[in-house]
């Protein structure tokens, strides 16, 4: 028989690219320690990756989020068999991505960052990646990303659209994924209301 | 009852070079996936109408799908060159995202010359060093010689065609002493995999096809 691997997934305090594969690890049932990091730049330098998250199986470092959540989705059963529906769930990780870091390429004072935002929001990067999203929840007969059941997919999604509610980024409004993109708002509440998600946010809230 | 299945029609666009787009073209191939090699010229012009402005992009029926490791991965599964066994998929994925970002981090800075090289000198010594290392350390684990532990995939080849690329001296400012000198083991994979019959098989048919 085999032994169960030893877990530890380590990132910042806040949800951002590793809660995909938090909620996914306690959804497979698998115990994790789930290691938050304060003090990152001090770390940095001796780390295996230089960055973060990381998941450590039996100590053994792997980096990459979407990795991470990839493989953590599989044994949840939250990642698709089917090739093409496999291939939307990656396709929207990476997409959420593109669409996080356009908004983070910009340098200058506040006024020069919000403005650019807002330019990105509104026709740049940020707009035709959710257009991308946006497709795929429309073409979807199954009002899930993939076309088929809850997935990976759509807890990215989630966690990326509650980013950008957070009010955490000057010159993107909280109520900007609502007003523009109802129907990936609406999938975004739909997915907390599953039970992978509200599971990890009760276990959360019992460690408190 | 007769049940006719008919193959989907595939076509991958991309700028004609390996790049990005390699890994698919050389996976579905494997596959014996017939697909149209699109080689587009005229990006600027075309940008802006296209799903998501960006390329690699995979056409199946007339469907558009993006993101070039999203593709890498899905043809890899067509071609039995992305693994089944989860950690070693994980490890798959790791490399073949870790390579995405040491392309990311060369080509971070363009255009100016000047800005060119100093870039290309700071990474070198600092945030590329790191990202091979990751790559060394997976490669120096694996008992199969290949990135995985087990069998090739698209990680070896991605990883393979971006260090073959800078060992033929592509880059400007990254010589192939970099990767000779300072990971070895990286230049020696690269040579091995680039030599494969999976990789060499694509490059010969497609050579056939542009004569």
């Amino acid at each position: 028989h085999s032994i169960m691997p030893t877990y530890k997934l380590t990132y910042f305090p806040s949800t951002g690219r590793a809660e995909a594969a938090r909620i996914c690890l306690n959804a497979a049932g698998i115990s994790f320690e789930d290691e938050r990091v304060t003090n990152w730049n001090e770390r940095k330098p001796t780390t295996f990756s230089g960055s973060m998250p990381v998941l450590f199986i039996d100590d053994k470092p792997h980096c990459q989020s979407t990795a991470i959540a990839r493989y953590a989705a599989k044994k949840a059963g939250l990642y698709p068999s089917n090739d093409e529906q496999a291939l939307i769930v990656d396709e929207s990780m990476e997409v959420c991505q593109d669409a996080l870091s356009s908004l983070f390429s910009f340098s200058g004072d506040e006024d020069t960052v919000i403005k650019l935002r807002s330019e990105c929001l509104e026709s740049g990067k940020l707009r035709v990646m959710f257009d991308v999203l946006n497709t795929r929840i429309t073409e979807s007969t199954s009002g899930w990303l993939s076309g088929g059941n809850f997935s990976l997919a759509d807890i990215w999604v989630m966690n990326s659209i509650g980013f950008m509610e957070s009010g955490a980024l000057p010159g993107v409004p909280t109520t900007w994924v609502r007003d523009n993109y109802p129907k990936l708002k609406e999938l975004a509440d739909k997915a907390s209301a599953q039970e992978a998600v509200a599971n990890w946010k009760s276990f959360q809230q019992s460690k408190q | 009852l007769i049940s006719c299945f008919i193959m989907p029609s595939y076509k991958v666009t991309y700028f004609n070079v390996p790049g990005r787009a390699e890994p698919i073209r050389i996976a579905l191939h494997a596959a014996g996936i017939e697909f149209e090699d699109e080689r587009v010229a005229n990006w600027k012009d075309v940008k802006e109408q296209t799903f998501s402005q960006a390329m690699p992009l995979l056409y199946i029926d007339g469907k558009p799908y993006s993101q070039s490791s999203a593709l890498a991965r899905f043809a890899g599964k067509k071609a039995g060159l992305y693994p089944t066994d989860e950690v070693q998929a994980l490890v798959c994925d790791e490399v073949f995202e870790t390579v995405q970002d040491i392309a990311n981090t060369i080509f971070k800075v363009s255009g100016d010359p000047e800005a060119v090289k100093a870039h290309r000198t700071e990474i070198s010594n600092g945030k590329l060093k790191v990202l091979f290392g990751v790559v060394n350390t997976r490669l120096s684990e694996s008992s199969s010689g290949y990135i995985t532990g087990g069998d090739v995939s698209i990680a070896d080849i991605f990883l393979a065609g971006q260090v073959g690329a800078m060992l033929a001296g592509w880059l400007d400012h990254i010589p192939p002493s970099y990767l000779t000198e300072n990971f070895p083991a990286l230049a020696e994979h690269a040579s091995k995999v680039n030599a494969l019959e999976v990789v060499t098989k694509w490059q010969e048919f497609h050579k056939a096809k542009s004569a």
